[in-house]
């Protein structure tokens, strides 16, 4: 590796990371001409940087953008442009870590809404990585039928496409209003169970009972018998587990429709 | 300047085959191509950007299976970071071999540019100091990429917005010898070398005129932002009547080669997308040679 060289771009980036360079480096390094000097030339750069990254997040964000406006959305970016510099290839994995950002850098003592950022963010995430996740639209799914679905021994899974999540907000409105391209909607707080799916390319959001969250979370990505999930699922609800039992029997063939199980191979 | 006229003895485009017309395969184009017959997608072939499709499952996915199974498709990077003075990134060259396995491209490109160092990535493509160490340093590492990928890879002129104090050759220059040294091919984007002989105040002509005609495997057309004192390479509007010339020289110079309109920002609807290509055939008329 020419030392030249990392020394030039290990010097190049830091600047574009930090947003400015000393001109008197930057007019050593940089040609420049009667139309634009080193250092405006430097500035498209560092510029561009910042601008890409926030459209990234705005394109990942949109719900959170419609939520708390441009200017603000802006300064969340900007922040977590600041404190997380791209390290992957994958313009796509940037925003992983965004609603974490936003989680630990809620205003202390902030009232009710201060985790409604992160919480918006987090539900964003899901629904981008479900997107993009291997899906059951080619899996065979002739193998549930009523009597098969609870077989003992039966395994089912959590597909790649399933995210379950507890926030403390109602964010299905300000999802949909977003998605509608409508105004902002200020969600209510207030303890949500949900699972974010996919089927047929379709990502949605599904509000679910304790119960059933209980049950798809005990399958996991990994799997596990059905009735042990049932069990699982019984005493972590409250149900008593035959009622529970009886209920998926009828639901089990819903929730394989949206996408939300599958069988473990 | 000396010419670098084709050599006879030599296949042109490396041996690849002319494609015809195409454009990027891109999101807001899937739900036409998926109603439509492909019969009626009016372009012989697809680029797609290999980022957008490295590790997706999704629909963009679906989508592309289904353009692969009747198109030619030409894989597009913007992350290779051919030219920066980090090891090549291991994991990054896997995935884009999977995803080369998984839809099989005539060929695959990216920029003579670096994206990061030191495991920070600017997601830009960033301009290289053009000085006879790096350019050893790139053809090095274009060799160890094409004996990852099992092919030669494609490598793209810039768009740039600044050049290195210390400079020892022109841009054409040092592609021209990267592509003889490492035997790669080289993808001429004519909008970006207008956009940097405007930047840098060159003779866009000559820069396309001093290149190894033989060695160019594609042609990018596209449309830049005019900034006043610069030209950005925003790819959000059609292409520019100097630019359009930089094309019919190309053509004249290779005696033709696959032509891809990229569109990345606004991007129109597919009807306009298709009637802005057809611009080029008519160019490609109004050339002989390349007819």
């Amino acid at each position: 590796m020419p030392e030249a060289l990392a020394d030039l771009q290990e010097w190049m980036l830091g600047a574009i990371v930090a947003g400015t360079a000393e001109p008197e480096t930057v007019r050593g390094r940089i040609e420049g001409n009667d139309r634009l000097g080193p250092e405006g030339r430097f500035a498209i750069y560092a510029g561009g940087y910042r601008s890409r990254l926030i459209e990234s997040l705005q394109n990942e964000y949109p719900a959170l953008r419609l939520l708390v406006g441009d200017t603000v959305f802006e300064l969340f970016a900007r922040g977590y442009i600041a404190a997380n510099p791209p390290r992957h290839f994958s313009l796509y994995d940037y925003g992983a870590r965004f609603a974490d950002h936003l989680e630990a850098t809620r205003p202390a003592g902030g009232g009710p809404f201060a985790g409604l950022p992160a919480a918006v963010a987090r539900l964003e995430r899901a629904r981008a990585e479900v997107q993009r996740a291997e899906g059951i639209e080619r899996r065979d799914r002739s193998w549930l039928t009523a009597e098969a679905a609870l077989l003992p021994g039966l395994r089912l899974r959590l597909p790649d496409s399933v995210r379950l999540l507890g926030l403390d907000f109602d964010l299905l409105p300000l999802i949909e209003a977003s998605e509608d391209g409508g105004g902002a909607v200020v969600p209510e707080p207030g303890e949500s169970l949900i699972a974010v799916v996919r089927s047929g390319y379709r990502v949605r959001q599904l509000p679910l009972e304790p119960w059933r969250h209980a049950w798809l979370e005990a399958l996991g990505a990994d799997g596990a018998d059905v009735y042990g999930a049932a069990a699982a699922a019984a005493s972590s609800s409250g149900r008593e587990a035959g009622a529970l039992l009886a209920d998926l029997t009828l639901w089990l063939p819903v929730a394989t429709s949206l996408g939300l199980v599958t069988k473990a191979d | 300047m000396a010419r670098a006229d084709p050599d006879p003895a030599r296949p042109p485009r490396l041996g690849f085959p002319n494609l015809g017309d195409g454009v990027g395969l891109r999101d807001p184009h899937f739900a036409h191509l998926m109603r439509t017959d492909p019969a009626d997608w009016g372009v012989d072939w697809f680029e797609l950007l290999s980022e957008n499709f490295l590790d997706h499952r999704g629909y963009a996915a679906h989508v592309l299976e289904r353009v692969a199974a009747h198109r030619p498709v030409v894989m597009h990077g913007v992350s290779m970071s051919i030219g920066s003075a980090d090891p090549l990134d291991a994991a990054y060259l896997d995935k884009l071999a999977e995803l080369a396995e998984r839809v099989k491209p005539v060929w695959i490109s990216d920029h003579l540019c670096w994206t990061g160092i030191a495991g920070t990535n600017s997601h830009d493509l960033l301009p290289m100091p053009l000085t006879e160490a790096s350019l050893a340093h790139v053809t090095s590492r274009v060799r160890q990429v094409q004996d990852r990928l099992g092919r030669p890879l494609i490598v793209e002129n810039p768009s740039s917005y600044l050049q290195f104090a210390g400079a020892q050759m022109p841009e054409w220059e040092y592609l021209g010898r990267l592509a003889e040294d490492s035997g790669c091919g080289l993808l001429l984007d004519v909008n970006n070398v207008h956009v940097s002989a405007f930047n840098h105040g060159f003779d866009a002509a000559a820069y396309i005129e001093a290149l190894p005609a033989d060695r160019i495997v594609q042609v990018h057309l596209a449309g830049p932002r005019d900034c006043g004192t610069h030209l950005l390479d925003t790819h959000d509007s059609p292409v520019l009547e100097p630019v359009w010339a930089l094309y019919a020289l190309a053509m004249r110079r290779t005696g033709g080669v696959s032509t891809l309109l990229e569109w990345d920002s606004s991007i129109p609807p597919y009807e306009e997308l298709l009637a802005e290509l057809a611009k080029a055939r008519a160019w490609r008329a109004a050339e002989p040679a390349c007819a």
